[in-house]
């Protein structure tokens, strides 16, 4: 039971266990989950929602006002 | 379609300042965008990716809102007597560094990011117009500094956005170095 991730710089996937909360992937990728905006195929996915086996997430960048 | 007055504003606000973005950077030569300041900087193709990618997620983000909405029964029509859409209120509370992993590739060629960069748009388009048929109020999503956002101040929180990377842009434009050609 894995779900992908894919990251960038370098790009490349990640598996990890799925059957748990979006923001404990992140968390275990070491990523703050207010960091960024989740992606599961063509939906936008909360924090709080589950990842099921075969899931493939991509990560955006959340818009700030500030610099990059 | 035609938009309610408050969200053409809006709509307007995003087209001229996407449109100084694609002056600065349509033309350019592959060297001139691949080039940045300094190692840590990123060049003006990063800069068009991030902004296109980060659109893409609002667009995502209207789509998740509205159908949610519609599903629970609480879509409800753009009033007619919303004059004016809320505000934003960006201060220094609102930057933060983006983590690598969600940072713009770099070396893609200047000519694929400026077409995904304008096809985007142009998607994005039937989003402004699906929240101008909505009352965008009730559609909050939080944002990780600004706290709950309606799906307007999303959309206005993009505009911001390219605002502050066309800034970023030109001054990359016009650091020391920066390729002639």
């Amino acid at each position: 039971m894995s779900v992908k991730v894919v990251l960038r710089n370098p790009r490349r996937e990640v598996e990890v266990a799925a059957g748990r909360r979006v923001k404990d992937v992140l968390v275990e990728l070491e990523i703050i989950p207010e960091s960024v905006l989740v992606i599961r195929g063509d939906e936008l996915v909360t924090a709080d929602q589950m990842v099921r086996d075969d899931d493939v997430l991509e990560l955006r960048p959340v818009m700030s006002g500030g610099r990059a | 379609m035609a938009l309610p007055e408050p969200v053409e504003r809006l709509w307007r606000d995003l087209e001229s300042v996407r449109a100084e973005v694609l002056r600065e950077a349509d033309g350019l030569s592959q060297a001139q965008a691949d080039w940045k300041p300094g190692e840590k900087d990123w060049s003006v193709g990063e800069i068009v990716h991030h902004l296109t990618i980060a659109e893409v997620a609002t667009g995502k983000l209207t789509t998740k809102l509205t159908r949610e909405a519609e599903a629970a029964g609480a879509l409800k029509p753009f009033p007619a007597d919303l004059r004016e859409l809320r505000g934003i209120a960006i201060d220094s509370a609102s930057r933060a560094e983006a983590p690598p992993v969600v940072w713009p590739e770099a070396g893609k060629p200047i000519a694929t990011l400026v077409a995904d960069m304008k096809a985007t748009r142009e998607r994005s388009r039937q989003s402004i117009e699906k929240l101008g048929t909505v009352d965008p109020r009730p559609l909050v999503f939080k944002h990780f500094a600004l706290g709950d956002l309606d799906l307007a101040q999303w959309w206005q929180l993009q505009a911001n956005h390219d605002a502050t990377h066309l800034r970023q842009i030109r001054a990359v434009k016009a650091a020391p170095g920066f390729p002639k050609a």
